[in-house]
């Protein structure tokens, strides 16, 4: 257990370092990148609510809709597309061999080097958003903000088991990489990420809501802003929690199998 | 002159041969290239349905009603997936290539760095998603208020333009690699700033149109385009969108130029 700890704190330094390694790359990848994402849908939704007729947008002011994309800042629901690619190409290229040597897992190796590059930004820019929330004076609920981080890291443990499944194909397919896209392609959409889940036709929305891809971005970023209460926001812990036990056994079966699969063609 | 047509010609052959080598590697895989169309298609689904959700809540935005929302989806779609096939393969690992030192075996041959670093290899599996773009583009034109436009034609001048913004833009944080260290995070950013071309330009403040129509001009891909077949009586995006693109594609051209010389002298 205490070797089992050791090995993951480990790998939660590598991704830290590894993501300051490059100071430059650093600077653009913890605070511009998710800066500018934040500041292109401030961009859009500001003159969008301004052009339209009555000042608000499905009864939403723009303020309501700065406070919700906020979230983005934190980039804890956001698409890894680099650290995906690279995981692919370590089972792809072999260089999945020496994990199987080593103490830790494939699977906790990366999950601990992706939650400390999450950890890193999630401190740089936290002080950012409640700065912005605080100038700007957006509605915000900071007494809310642990739950929702809460959310948001749980959010990150399912996707990943998600990306390591689609991960795992590469031992039967040459290339995943289409699949990865396809994946990342409907999570962008039904996390919330391009707009709150909340503006779809309602029997569409409540069944987007009701899976646990809402948990990455529009149930934490719907409950910082006050869109919605705490009632609407604890079920997404009951779906997090059934879907992070089906995507684990997905990932887990599908390694068992790829690994199988793996060793007989003699790697 | 008849140096300059040798040298257009050899270009064309060159990029011909391209064409037929990645065709060639391209239908080896044909799992591949439909998962290729079915990631597009789901991002053009993502973005009708973005839209189709904000005009579910409001008339018109910006002077545009859902039916010049469209026509903006559609050449947004038809640049991209161009896009797509010629060059996208190249950005992608341009970067990689630059830290292994690729560029340094190109810089012998007897042909454009900068047409083998961009456009070496294409994805042909992509060409039915430009078919599928096409067809909504032409069929979003028809459905317009006044009916399918008599200057229809512009699309061979608007479309092109697009693509030559897209591809500029592009060298121009491609080329950064050359001067930067690690240049990854910068392609990232270069997305993001992409994603501002998936917008109107008219949702924008003035300021931040300023730079997506002047600066670092993705407003140019599909925005003013768009705004050259759906508002024809405006004089002035016909003329901006093709004075701009020669320009940059030119600028672009220089600084890549420029770079490879400080590359090669610092070796």
């Amino acid at each position: 257990m205490k070797r089992s700890l050791k090995s993951a704190l480990a790998s939660l330094r590598i991704g830290i370092a590894a993501e300051r390694a490059y100071l430059f790359d650093f600077v653009v990848g913890v605070f511009f990148i998710p800066l500018a994402y934040f500041l292109i849908e401030v961009a859009f939704w500001t003159g969008l609510i301004q052009t339209s007729a009555n000042g608000a947008l499905a009864g939403f002011t723009t303020a309501d809709y700065l406070s919700y994309f906020l979230w983005l800042l934190l980039r804890i629901g956001g698409l890894n597309w680099r650290f995906e690619r690279d995981m692919i190409a370590d089972v792809n290229s072999g260089a999945v061999n020496a994990f199987l040597l080593r103490p830790s897992s494939f699977f906790e190796y990366n999950l601990m080097r992706l939650l400390g590059q999450k950890m890193l930004t999630v401190l740089v820019m936290t002080p950012v958003v409640v700065g912005i929330a605080w100038g700007f004076n957006l509605p915000f609920h900071l007494e809310r903000l642990p739950a929702a981080l809460l959310m948001g890291f749980l959010y990150l443990i399912l996707t990943f088991s998600l990306h390591f499944a689609v991960a795992c194909g590469a031992f039967f397919y040459d290339n995943v990489y289409s699949l990865n896209i396809t994946k990342n392609m409907l999570l962008w959409f039904l996390t919330g990420e391009t707009m709150p889940l909340d503006l779809l036709p309602a029997p569409i929305a409540r069944v987007v809501i009701a899976l646990p891809f809402s948990a990455g971005v529009y149930l934490p970023a719907a409950y910082l802003s006050g869109r919605i209460g705490t009632a609407e926001f604890l079920p997404g812990f009951v779906s997090l929690a059934v879907g992070g036990l089906l995507f684990a056994l997905l990932a887990r079966w599908l390694w068992m199998a790829g690994l199988k699969n793996y060793s007989g063609t003699g790697a | 002159m008849k140096n300059a047509m040798r040298s257009l010609r050899k270009t064309l052959q060159l990029q011909w041969w391209f064409f037929r080598l990645s065709a060639i590697a391209d239908l080896q895989m044909p799992f591949n290239i439909g998962l290729q169309f079915v990631n597009d298609i789901l991002w053009y689904s993502v973005q009708i349905a973005l839209f189709e959700t904000i005009y579910s809540h409001a008339n018109a935005l910006g002077g545009w009603t859902v039916a010049e929302m469209r026509v903006f989806l559609g050449m947004l779609f038809t640049v991209d997936s161009m896009w797509m096939v010629l060059f996208a393969r190249n950005f992608e690992v341009f970067s990689s290539r630059i830290v292994q030192r690729d560029l340094d075996l190109l810089l012998l041959k007897p042909v454009s760095s900068q047409q083998l670093m961009t456009a070496q290899k294409m994805q042909v599996g992509f060409f039915l998603n430009f078919i599928f773009s096409l067809t909504w583009l032409l069929a979003s034109l028809a459905l317009l208020p006044g009916g399918f436009p008599s200057h229809a034609w512009l699309l061979l001048l608007v479309v092109p333009a697009g693509l030559s913004m897209f591809y500029s833009t592009a060298l121009l944080f491609g080329t950064i690699g050359l001067l930067v260290t690690r240049v990854q995070q910068l392609q990232e950013l270069h997305m993001v700033i992409y994603r501002m071309s998936q917008r109107p330009d008219m949702f924008f403040g003035p300021k931040l149109r300023y730079f997506i129509l002047f600066v670092i001009p993705v407003g140019m891909i599909a925005s003013v385009p768009t705004r050259v077949m759906v508002n024809a009586e405006e004089g002035w995006p016909l003329a901006a969108l093709l004075a701009t693109s020669i320009a940059f594609v030119w600028l672009t051209h220089r600084l890549w130029e420029w770079s490879v010389r400080r590359y090669t002298q610092i070796g």
